[in-house]
């Protein structure tokens, strides 16, 4: 980030003029992170955020290894988290603060509480009707389990769920595809099957 | 129609992040219900962000330059994001599943806000049921309370304060009707003696208030009539 | 027929695909966002119809076998999660599989012919409008091929074994078992009559 200082009056101070924050500019660099996990993007991200969010931890945390590890925290969840940003819904100020806001809260309760129950994601969403699944599941994608965990989704989720996965027409569907009844569609999908296997078997001997 | 809702120094606190887990989360949950807080919040958010990067409002708190420059050159910022986008992990983001609670065979979905917090066993007290909600948080106690139709609670003051979000059902006290939504904040200096003709689940927030920090504390003490 | 051997990442899932196939797949887990990553720059990845959806008194389906992809658009769902269109260019034998410490599979694979990646200017009549209209009437399958091989009847009969409804058990046959002769004439007892 180019921040030009000898071009601010040097009266900025006194007056209430305020750096006007270059919120299309941040909103593109979240955007390239999001995207294509740009990196210098990031590196102008980080350069514009971490020293502020660096202060405003200094004034939460009097120790300087916590602070520190706010600025981490905070800009690895950037980093980890921009494809959720939607700029529809805000500043990427808001969403940066949001995170911020979200990570200090966090490492407050664990100290204080000696809790490491990572309450603010609930409290404060980053991301609409979602919630961020930090563990990594062993293997969701076989498919017993896979079948579970789409059992569990509201069904609105079960159809979008199945919809990618199972891209195939039902034999309901099929049925009024064309235009037979449902019980005709399904003895002509087993009487062809059978035939296959009949002549699969006749080969085989 | 929910008419109780936080007031604005208290919605400022939940903003900054300065509020415990357990009215964070009743804010969270009266926000979910209420468009306006939810507006307000919206808004407050997004100034408090504004200004919290904006370089003149953190220039008020910098005395000395030097001292500045000193505690950015301390962390090694270099190093800090080539550790960070060396990382190929994305956060994984899975559709919210509710999650419910049982009263008297009665099924309630829980709020968002509560999804990752522990719940503690039930315990009866005639048409009265509780919940505790496991936050440690010393002298604040949170629960869930179910009233059975016809059910209420005691007489009662606090020696803190107590905070009902109404989640589901209604209830009536000396001052009124209450209904899903609304925000409940009494101080020490009320009594009241709830009663639920048809049932309600509440989410609750108490504190026996010696200890209470002192922030907080002057955040919730005035509170001038009996429901704001 | 090329013939290639090469080391992809794998990707199990029940997904039946065939040469000029088209899915949409959702990605939620981080090794596999790793495996999007790398497959964006690299020769695309392997779905791997594994052996366990597919019944174990089918005896000819003893050879592992997948569908090589490569990653012709992605974007973000509604929900933020990623969502990527992934085409079938050719299918592969599984020789060898084995884990990164991420937990992530490859394998060696090398090309196997099937008559579906042969193009073939014909046009089949009934089979190719009555496809054309399931097209038409399902939105997020037609967005997924803007650009249709409808004159090519074997684009044609492998669509309509893909969209089909019955077992994958069933559908791996078509790879391992069947001809086109046996392909053309299943779907054309099914379809037309």
């Amino acid at each position: 980030m180019q921040t030009n200082l000898l071009s601010r009056p040097t009266s900025a101070k006194s007056t209430n003029m305020s750096d006007k924050i270059n919120h299309p500019q941040l909103c593109q660099w979240l955007e390239s992170v999001a995207i294509s996990r740009d990196k210098q993007a990031f590196t102008n991200l980080f350069q514009f955020f971490a020293p502020k969010i660096l202060r405003i931890a200094r004034g939460k945390f009097p120790n300087e290894a916590q602070a520190n590890e706010v600025v981490q925290d905070t800009m690895s969840n950037v980093w980890r988290k921009a494809h959720l940003y939607n700029q529809d819904k805000g500043a990427a100020t808001t969403w940066v603060y949001t995170v911020m806001r979200n990570v200090t809260f966090d490492m407050l309760r664990k100290i204080q509480g000696n809790k490491e129950d990572n309450l603010s994601d609930d409290i404060w969403p980053i991301a609409e009707s979602m919630s961020i699944e930090t563990e990594i599941f062993d293997d969701h994608l076989e498919h017993a389990n896979l079948l579970s965990v789409i059992e569990e989704l509201p069904q609105a989720q079960q159809d979008v769920v199945k919809g990618f996965y199972f891209r195939e027409m039902s034999q309901e569907q099929l049925a009024v595809h064309l235009n037979l009844p449902l019980g005709t569609v399904k003895s002509r999908l087993r009487l062809a099957l059978g035939k296959l296997k009949v002549q699969l078997g006749e080969q085989h001997d | 129609m929910i008419s109780h809702h936080p007031k604005f120094e208290l919605i400022q606190a939940f903003v900054n992040g300065d509020l415990p887990a357990s009215l964070s989360a009743g804010i969270a949950i009266h926000a979910d219900m209420c468009p306006v807080c939810q507006q307000t919040i919206a808004q407050f958010t997004e100034q408090v962000a504004e200004n919290s990067f904006e370089e003149e409002y953190l220039d008020r708190f910098i005395v000395d330059d030097n001292e500045a420059l000193d505690t950015i050159a301390s962390i090694d910022f270099d190093h800090m994001i080539n550790n960070i986008v060396e990382s190929s992990d994305i956060a994984v983001v899975v559709p919210k599943v509710e999650h419910t609670i049982s009263f008297n065979d009665k099924t309630y979905t829980i709020p968002a806000a509560l999804n990752s917090m522990e719940m503690g066993k039930h315990a009866h007290i005639g048409k009265l049921t509780r919940a505790r909600i496991q936050l440690n948080e010393n002298e604040i106690h949170t629960s869930l309370l179910h009233i059975q139709p016809g059910g209420g609670v005691p007489e009662h003051t606090h020696k803190g304060f107590e905070l009902t979000v109404l989640l589901a059902g209604s209830f009536h006290d000396e001052s009124g009707e209450y209904v899903k939504g609304d925000f409940i904040m009494l101080d020490s200096s009320h009594q009241h003696h709830p009663i639920s003709t048809n049932g309600c689940l509440c989410y609750t927030v108490a504190n026996d208030a010696l200890h209470f920090t002192q922030g907080i504390n002057k955040l919730l003490n005035p509170i001038g009539s009996f429901i704001y | 027929m090329k013939k290639i051997n090469t080391t992809l990442p794998i990707f199990p899932l029940p997904v039946f695909l065939l040469p000029g196939g088209v899915t949409k797949l959702r990605i939620f887990e981080p090794r596999y966002l790793k495996m999007v990553s790398t497959a964006l720059s690299g020769e695309g990845f392997v779905v791997w119809l594994q052996d366990k959806y597919i019944s174990a008194n089918e005896k000819s389906t003893n050879m592992p076998w997948g569908s090589w992809v490569e990653i012709i658009n992605f974007d973000q769902g509604d929900d933020g999660i990623l969502e990527i269109d992934v085409k079938c260019k050719s299918l592969v034998a599984i020789n060898s599989i084995t884990q990164d410490e991420k937990n992530l599979h490859f394998g060696d694979v090398s090309c196997i012919p099937h008559w579906s990646e042969v193009h073939v200017d014909k046009v089949y009549g009934e089979l190719s409008t009555s496809l054309a209209s399931v097209f038409a009437e399902n939105e997020s399958l037609d967005n997924l091929y803007p650009q249709k091989g409808l004159n090519d009847s074997h684009w044609v009969l492998a669509r309509w074994i893909e969209i089909l409804p019955i077992e994958l058990n069933e559908k791996n046959a078509f790879v391992v078992s069947y001809s086109f002769k046996e392909a053309k004439a299943f779907v054309e007892s099914v379809i037309l009559e």
